[in-house]
């Protein structure tokens, strides 16, 4: 009996140390019920967040994950080479990246996070077919950032200008973006 | 009576050291499957945790984890990476580990979900650390609909 008891609490144990292990790795972005809220922090540091919104299109979100928030506040950045929105939660700012013939890409950080460091998607060609040859790196930022340095795996950083909270570089480097350095600009004395 | 309890409490000591070594051997042996756990169900469909655990610096040793066959196959829908140490990046690939799109990388302390094309092709998650200098922790997910 004493022994039945022993390798019932040792089920019970390994089943807690499997769900755990799950429970870990299961990102903890993905919401069931996205809420409207905007984090107060996002919108008083990235002006391009207090401007009017726009909802992903339809077809785009049925490719996403829900997210912290919901898809319905999103601001589209002002980029060209590719569709991009910053989509802001109650305590995470997620970018959504998609480029030509590709299925879409979703990072997510911190609100807090962001203000400190900002924040990127980074996209490197892998030698893959029918893939995009650019290097691609999008960003969002504080206000009063007027540049940012990109700084890459084993190359020289790069500079990108800052335009409305924005930055992106595009080119055929083959370096992977690590971090980014942001510059704020001078103030008039 | 005392010896009686006594040889009773000795008997209960030695089949709690038994069974807990063989607890100890079987845990050990989850441990070893932590890095492809179990699908879970979830509003998405299945998900499940892969490559959890130490990846080394970027172009050495382990510094790319592809997932194991049993959390890959078909319908896969995003592959994620939890990149809170170092920067990280994610990708997918085909069922012999040729990378299908570009990497999507970030910097430290985010996470990052890529949609894997619905192209009725076989396809597993991959991450990599993305620091030339530190190897970190990583963990990648994966879904796929039922």
């Amino acid at each position: 009996m004493c022994a039945g008891l022993l390798l019932a609490v040792c089920g019970v144990l390994l089943l807690g140390c499997g769900g755990d292990a799950l429970q870990e790795g299961s990102p903890k972005v993905l919401a069931s019920k996205p809420t409207r809220e905007v984090g107060r922090d996002a919108l008083e540091n990235f002006a391009l967040l207090r401007g009017s919104t726009e909802p992903l299109p339809a077809g785009l979100t049925r490719q996403l994950p829900p997210v912290e928030g919901g898809w319905t506040i999103a601001q589209r950045l002002p980029i060209v080479t590719q569709l991009a929105w910053a989509v802001p939660g109650p305590e995470r700012l997620c970018l959504v990246v998609k480029g030509r013939n590709e299925p879409p890409s979703v990072v997510c950080a911190r609100i807090s996070h962001a203000v400190k460091a900002g924040m990127f998607l980074a996209s490197v060609p892998a030698n893959a077919q029918r893939t995009s040859k650019f290097r691609t790196v999008i960003g969002v930022v504080p206000d009063g950032v007027s540049e940012v340095r990109i700084h890459a795996s084993g190359a020289r950083p790069r500079l990108a200008p800052v335009v409305e909270n924005v930055f992106v570089l595009r080119d055929h480097g083959r370096a992977f973006p690590e971090s980014i350095e942001l510059v704020r600009r001078n103030r008039a004395r | 009576m005392n010896v009686l309890v006594s040889n009773k409490s000795g008997l209960f000591r030695r089949s709690a050291l038994v069974l807990a070594a063989v607890c100890a051997v079987t845990m050990a042996w989850f441990g070893s499957l932590a890095a492809s756990s179990p699908p879970r169900a979830n509003a998405e469909g299945y998900a499940a945790a892969f490559c959890g655990g130490w990846l080394d610096p970027a172009w050495t040793g382990n510094y790319r984890c592809d997932a194991p066959d049993n959390v890959s196959g078909y319908n896969r829908t995003y592959v994620a990476v939890q990149a809170l140490e170092r920067a990280g990046c994610v990708d997918y690939a085909d069922v012999w580990h040729n990378l299908i799109t570009s990497w999507v990388c970030t910097p430290k302390e985010t996470q990052v979900i890529i949609s894997v094309r619905k192209d009725g092709g076989w396809y597993r998650g991959v991450i990599r650390n993305n620091n030339l200098t530190y190897r970190a922790q990583f963990s990648g997910s994966i879904w796929w609909n039922g």
